[in-house]
């Protein structure tokens, strides 16, 4: 009982810090900051990305709402929706909505975790009474009809294409489109959704996955072009499969949908480490990059393992949480990753890497929307202290220095990088940080 | 407003790495002036500079893909229209750029397309009133070579070795020195030498 309780607590003061955080992230145009990533990082720009760290923000917001009573929290997720409604061009696509890609509109998954978390927002005004919650289900729906259905639909594939030019299947990113369906099937009332464009898609995911007794079952391979699968498998990225399959089930009781999403999480289990981390990607001939090695996302996996277990998953992801709550720094963002200076060698270093100590809000967000679910009914206060720390990057050992209004990065008296919280571009970042 | 490209409109990775670096002597400026010779360029430079200098001056400037036809008047020009100490970035195709599928409809004729045409660049800004400052060389010729074995690593069987030789070749995306003209896109950073008379 004490431990549960010393949890919570712990819980809760993350929750504050992190919501105050993310509060220094706030740029005119919404929350800002570099990115670090897998596939390419986004160090120069800075500015606002209307990207799926809107899907975490929003529901996290929510939840807290709805955990503690406090107006506070909804007032920050209407902000948050506002910066989506404000951030919508003509084309009905969101400005700066590619992450790691960014500058560019028309992300993918980002613009569906953006419609999930305004169509969250509007049932959740709707149910309160709040007049005004069509505006954040309109704005959703614009999205997920010109961007979803009319381009990314395939019609003969009956799937979502990951690119409109491009016959291209990616599950977890067609998953958060189906997410958002669904939503938008709750708050319009037409199940034509769902029956029309979610179904056909959650069966092309069951087409990726693994079936067999080895290592991989239940993987479900990356992406396909075409009828050409791209056989790695990402735990992160099967995880985010998952909730659009059980939704599937509940929805056609198929019991495919649940067996699918079971055998996902059994397999995300059974290439853990001990320390709570997952390899980032586990390929066909069953060898592993384990760098890097996630850390404020993890809060997805622990957030779906939760949603499994009314299905019957059973499994102690204690070490995964740990590992996550240890990630948060005293600025109240949690760190990317460990090992990313390892993604190349795979040899870790004895310090961490630049990537590695970034608090980056669309990583942070999927922390923020697990730990919510768990905070509450009452948060104590949060502040955002100076955060420093020593690193690497491509050799060079470097000093990092986050406050609450800037992010510096040095070597000795050399400046290598300056970024103002709230500006799109860092004043200065020499060639070693250009890197995408 | 930034950011208002689609995914599928994007320039080759070259020049998207090139103007995010340009940014660097660019941000936190005023509108600067901005002259660009390739039209396929245009969306990712307004996604990254919204704003763009109208009047014949400005406290910065852009200039992207010299002409072999053209060069010398568009260079009077920045040297007309910048102020003294003002930065000047140049982004500049070199022949290997021929390499990008995407740029084989784009037209005009490159200056860095023509033998020894970025030299001549570099020595005439020098008597225009401008100090290189520094020159980078944007996909260089080892990041090239990487990708290559990234791809056959891959198509052998073996792509946890292929991704590891892609980022390997990220790493190695951007060189200075003389491998910097082993590149697709050359990137300088110039700046109006200050009249001390």
């Amino acid at each position: 009982m004490m431990l549960r309780e010393e949890t919570t607590l712990d819980i809760d003061t993350a929750v504050a810090k992190l919501d105050a955080w993310l509060e220094t992230m706030r740029s005119p145009d919404g929350y800002a900051g570099p990115v670090s990533h897998w596939w390419q990082q986004s160090l120069m720009y800075t500015g606002a990305g209307l990207d799926w760290r809107y899907e975490g923000i929003i529901v996290g917001y929510l939840q807290l709402w709805e955990r503690t009573s406090d107006m506070g929290w909804l007032i920050k997720a209407r902000r948050a929706g506002d910066d989506l409604l404000s951030g919508q061009l003509e084309d009905c696509h969101f400005a700066a909505s590619a992450f790691e890609l960014n500058p560019a509109t028309a992300g993918t998954p980002h613009e569906a975790a953006g419609d999930v978390g305004l169509l969250r927002l509007a049932l959740a005004l709707r149910k309160a009474g709040q007049a005004d919650w069509e505006k954040y289900a309109r704005c959703a729906e614009r999205n997920l009809q010109s961007f979803y259905i009319a381009e990314l639909w395939d019609t003969a594939v009956r799937a979502f294409r990951d690119s409109p030019r491009t016959p291209s299947f990616v599950p977890n990113k067609a998953a958060t489109a189906c997410e958002a369906l669904f939503l938008l099937a709750e708050v319009t009332g037409d199940p034509l959704w769902v029956e029309r464009y979610v179904i056909p898609t959650l069966d092309r995911i069951l087409e990726h996955q693994v079936c067999g007794e080895g290592r991989l079952d239940g993987a479900i391979a990356q992406n396909s072009f075409g009828g050409r699968k791209i056989e790695k498998y990402f735990p992160f990225y099967i995880a985010r499969c998952i909730p659009a399959l059980l939704h599937g089930f509940n929805w056609a009781n198929n019991e495919e949908y649940a067996d699918c999403a079971l055998r996902a999480m059994q397999f995300v289990v059974r290439w853990s480490y001990e320390d709570g981390s997952f390899p980032i990607v586990v390929y066909e001939n069953q060898r592993v990059n384990r760098y890097p090695g996630w850390i404020a996302a993890l809060g997805d996996v622990l957030r779906v393992a939760n949603e499994l277990r009314p299905f019957g998953f059973e499994a102690d992801f204690s070490s995964t949480e740990n590992r996550l709550l240890a990630g948060q720094d005293i600025s109240g963002g949690i760190q990317t990753s460990t090992g990313f200076a390892a993604q190349v060698s795979g040899q870790p270093q004895p310090l961490p890497d630049l990537r590695d100590v970034l608090h980056v809000a669309g990583w942070c967000d999927k922390a923020f929307r697990y730990l919510t679910s768990r905070a509450g009914p009452e948060l104590p206060g949060g502040q955002s202290s100076p955060f420093e720390a020593t690193c690497s990057f491509r050799g060079q050992m470097l000093h990092v220095v986050e406050t609450p209004e800037a992010l510096l990065v040095s070597h000795q008296k050399k400046v290598y990088y300056c970024w103002h919280k709230g500006e799109p571009w860092p004043r200065i970042a020499s060639p070693e940080l250009w890197l995408h | 407003m930034i950011g208002t490209l689609p995914m599928i409109a994007r320039a080759p990775l070259d020049y998207r790495y090139a103007f995010d670096a340009a940014m660097s002597v660019l941000a936190g400026k005023s509108a600067p002036l901005v002259l660009c010779n390739v039209r396929e360029l245009m969306g990712e430079i307004r996604q990254r500079i919204p704003v763009w200098a109208e009047s014949r001056s400005a406290p910065a400037a852009l200039w992207v893909e010299p002409l072999a036809d053209t060069w010398r008047d568009e260079l009077e020009s920045f040297t007309n229209a910048l102020p003294e100490g003002a930065p000047l970035a140049i982004v500049a195709s070199r022949t290997l750029a021929y390499l990008l599928p995407e740029r084989h409809s784009w037209e005009g004729r490159p200056l860095g397309f023509q033998p020894g045409g970025i030299g001549q660049l570099e020595r005439t800004l020098g008597s225009a009133g401008f100090t290189i400052e520094a020159s980078y060389g944007i996909h260089s010729v080892l990041a090239i070579g990487l990708n290559i074995l990234s791809r056959l690593m891959d198509r052998g069987g073996r792509p946890d070795i292929g991704d590891r030789l892609h980022f390997a070749a990220r790493l190695r995306y951007c060189t200075t020195g003389p491998l910097a003209r082993c590149s697709t896109v050359s990137l300088f950073f110039a700046r109006k030498e200050l009249n001390d008379a």
